[in-house]
């Protein structure tokens, strides 16, 4: 039987038929969902993590539609700097109302490539800590981390309290690290060893760290599934961390390490474009983000600090920013010009390079 | 110009589309730092080089050892659990080998050791099904004769599979050019390579054109080095390999030892994500149209790659065609993505349709260099028959090619549509939410839930394999119909 006859029809039928049935029955269940009738729809734009089943987004989303007769409708990016690719690429046929997730080292080449809408939050009443980073017109601070060192409690020998510590022997190739390049965490590590040391000093340690560290990872969630497979002793991460651990996994074996130094912080901002269809809308967003509930919403779901005072009260947060932040210095909040940016990341390609040419 | 000549160009330009887009929309840009490429080149060409040849050797063995099992079953589950590690997100092979390999070996012997574990199996799997569909009676016919073991080898085996070798030593060769997290994780120095520098001059400092310019020479040089590809042909014989020059106990002893390395690392992963099943109730909603979402990302897939893999067996014999096929290397995954998203809308039905579209694209030439362009070349004196005999253009396509490929054209459309179902990289540039289980484990391992994510991956794994399985059962089933 040759090809062209009944069988070969029956066979793309087949196949046809069963794409379309499974196809249909994904649709069928995405149209259920959004046949209430909205009059707007408002559009946000987030990294994947927020925007996702475990993260804030749904829930926020939730709240949000239970009181706006709107539809609010998420476009997800990978993360911040993929985040503002689409947003170039895309602009205003994205139709984004709303932009989450920058962080400060984002900031100035959010600003240089796209015109936001002026913002005015500064009667809020937030933590001291964050006060600094309202200071810009135009990005929102929605929550904030502080990074440091996470490790398995009752497993190192010497528990290092200083940058310089890390470079004992006993953390030869247990630490693993981010590549500044592609991980916000990465360039918050590299932005705090130049501020606690200064930028020559700085880059010494961190060529010494190049020894010391297990690996460099792309991204923070690689080097942090190194650590929690037991591959490294000490991981960069965010010091709420251990809290994930022990709340969702009721599993107290990690701790956050206390350093010398100020540590980093990392804050994570909002803005909206110039080009907002749904502004108003947008705006009421923000304002529900930055509500004690929707403040508590992110704090549980996002494992960051809330911007809003009095929020972690009474809450696990509490305690940890009391045992490890409160008294203590944290690094200043600064948005860094594009150019110190590549700067000390050609500096740090340059080591890399140099250090095991 | 006429019609066939037509749908050749039709079909380069589909392939260089991306390409096209970005040169138009970015032009390219020459400021570049030379030394800085120079070090990025020598570092992906060397640890590519080492990693396909090592992969080959090990690969080669391994496909030996699977010729010892007599039971299917047990053959099927091997070549199964060999292609994982060429599937799970990077994590889990990694630290698989972290376990296995203490202390690491940073640097390009680490590269290729990661490497060699993530394409082994994959090696494995294509040589043996080549092997056997190339060599069955030859094997047999080669002992009648006489000849030694050595023998065999070098004067039946290398010169009737030279080209097929070729073929997979360049796919892995190209993987591994292209290989992004591997190097930064296990390179120590070593890990900036031409794609780092292209998500570097995308992502950090916004120069496409110059992203758009490393990734051009990036292709040329691929092209430069698929050039050297032979040309050669084969014979399909589509029978078992029962000799014993085949077999080698040792290669499923490889096999069983870097199995048994992963296996067990992985599987910790997943009897910690059993303990937390509680989880996916919560996310039963989300599982279940995802797990249909994987099922029509990969099903398209594999049409797709399956129409177009004989759209090129139409569109052949034509040297400078062929030559094309041989040697074209997409641009990096982020920029095609990229390219796709810039096009048309990214809303509704379209993530469903482009992201099909883009792992087409990419993998395309990859299979026509594994092992469809010696499928198609193994026939090429039935169609010079048919020719003279007066078949038209259409009757040949019919009658010979069409009946003879359709088992090859359905693997690798299987392997398509495998590749498609674990896939996130392209999925979280044109989606705009998570689409399919393995966006899902992506999103999962991004939120301190590894265990969870070990899991998923796992379901995952299995929904590509019996999306692999169904091809490879439909094109069986097809074959035996046109053979009545």
């Amino acid at each position: 039987m040759a090809f062209g006859g009944k069988t070969l029809r029956h066979f793309v039928i087949y196949l046809i038929l069963v794409y379309l049935v499974l196809f249909l029955a994904v649709l069928n269940r995405e149209s259920k969902k959004e046949s209430f009738e909205v009059s707007q729809s408002v559009r946000v734009f987030a990294y994947s993590s927020f925007t996702s089943i475990t993260g804030p987004g749904p829930k926020l989303k939730a709240l949000f539609e239970l009181s706006c007769n709107c539809r609010l409708e998420f476009v997800e990016g990978n993360d911040a700097g993929m985040l503002l690719q689409r947003l170039k690429l895309e602009s205003e046929s994205l139709g984004a109302d709303l932009v989450i997730g920058f962080d400060q080292y984002d900031l100035q080449k959010a600003l240089g490539e796209h015109k936001w809408r002026k913002l005015d939050f500064s009667n809020l009443n937030i933590e001291p800590e964050v006060r600094p980073a309202l200071s810009n017109n135009y990005f929102v601070p929605y929550d904030w981390g502080v990074l440091g060192f996470i490790a398995r409690k009752g497993e190192l020998k010497l528990t290092p309290k200083k940058l310089d510590d890390l470079l004992h022997s006993e953390f030869t190739r247990k630490i693993a690290l981010q590549d500044p390049r592609s991980s916000s965490p990465g360039m918050q590590f590299l932005f705090w060893v130049i501020k606690s040391k200064g930028e020559e000093e700085g880059l010494r340690f961190i060529q010494k760290m190049f020894d010391q560290a297990h690996s460099y990872s792309p991204s923070w969630s690689l080097s942090y599934g190194l650590f929690q497979k037991k591959q490294a002793s000490l991981v960069y991460s965010y010091l709420t961390s251990p809290l994930y651990h022990e709340l969702i996994e009721n599993d107290p074996s990690y701790e956050a390490l206390s350093f010398a130094e100020p540590l980093a912080i990392q804050y994570e901002f909002l803005g909206i474009p110039e080009y907002c269809k749904q502004c108003e809308l947008a705006e009421k967003f923000v304002n529900l983000m930055l509500s004690p509930e929707g403040q508590k919403i992110l704090m549980e779901k996002n494992f960051m600090f809330p911007v809003l005072k009095d929020v972690k009260k009474g809450t696990p947060f509490q305690a940890l920013n009391d045992k490890l932040i409160k008294d203590k210095s944290l690094m200043s909040f600064e948005i860094p010009s594009n150019t110190d940016i590549d700067r000390l990341l050609l500096r740090w390609s340059e080591l890399r390079r140099g250090e095991k040419n | 110009m006429n019609a066939l000549d037509r749908f050749r160009a039709f079909l380069v330009l589909f392939l260089l589309f991306p390409f096209l887009v970005l040169i138009f929309y970015f032009r390219f840009s020459f400021d570049l730092s030379w030394p800085e490429f120079w070090w990025a080149f020598k570092n992906s060409f060397s640890q590519a080089i080492l990693s396909a040849f090592f992969a080959m050797i090990f690969g080669f063995f391994v496909a030996l050892g699977f010729f010892c099992i007599k039971k299917k079953w047990l053959r099927a589950t091997l070549e199964i659990l060999a292609l994982l590690p060429n599937f799970l997100p990077t994590l889990f092979t990694l630290v698989a080998i972290f376990n296995f390999v203490d202390p690491f070996p940073s640097g390009t012997f680490g590269i290729v050791i990661v490497h060699i574990f993530i394409y082994f199996g994959l090696v494995a799997v294509l040589l043996a099904n080549q092997i056997e569909s190339r060599l069955g009676g030859l094997v047999e016919q080669a002992w009648v004769d006489g000849i030694s073991r050595f023998q065999f080898y070098t004067k039946v085996f290398f010169p009737l599979m030279k080209k097929d070798l070729l073929g997979v030593f360049l796919f892995v060769l190209v993987m591994c050019f292209s290989s992004f997290s591997v190097p930064l994780v296990a390179g120590g120095g070593r890990g900036t390579t031409l794609e780092v520098l292209i998500y570097e001059k995308m992502r950090l400092s916004t120069d496409w054109g110059a992203a758009v310019f490393l990734s051009f020479i990036q292709t040329l040089i691929v092209f430069a080095i698929s050039l050297l590809a032979y040309r050669g042909r084969g014979q399909i014989a589509d029978r078992a390999v029962s000799f014993q020059w085949l077999r080698s106990r040792a290669g499923l002893l490889l096999l069983i030892c870097l199995l048994s390395a992963f296996v067990l690392g992985y599987a910790q992963g997943i009897v910690d994500g059993f303990l937390q099943m509680s989880f996916f109730y919560e996310l039963r909603f989300a599982l279940f149209k995802q797990f249909f979402g994987t099922i029509a990302l990969g099903l398209l897939t594999g049409l797709l790659t399956f129409v177009l893999l004989f759209c090129v067996v139409w569109a052949q014999p034509e040297a400078w065609f062929q030559n094309f096929l041989r040697s074209y290397f997409a641009p990096s995954t982020a920029l095609t993505g990229f390219a796709f998203l810039m096009i048309g809308p990214n809303e509704g039905v379209w993530p469903w349709l482009k992201i099909p579209i883009v792992i087409v694209l990419l993998s395309l030439t990859s299979l026509f260099r594994m092992s469809w362009e010696s499928s198609i070349q193994a026939l090429h004196s039935q169609r010079m028959m048919g020719q003279v005999l007066g078949a038209s253009r259409w009757q040949i396509f019919r009658q010979i090619e069409f009946p003879q490929l359709i088992g090859r054209a359905s693997f690798l459309a299987g392997l398509a549509a495998l590749w498609a179902s674990g896939d996130f990289a392209i999925s979280r540039i044109l989606a705009h939410k998570d689409l399919s289980l393995a966006m899902m484990t992506e999103t999962l391992l991004s939120s301190y839930r590894i265990s969870q994510a070990s899991i998923l991956s796992f379901f995952v794994f299995l929904v590509g394999v019996s999306l692999f399985l169904f091809f490879i059962g439909a094109g069986r089933v097809l074959s035996r119909k046109l053979s009545l």
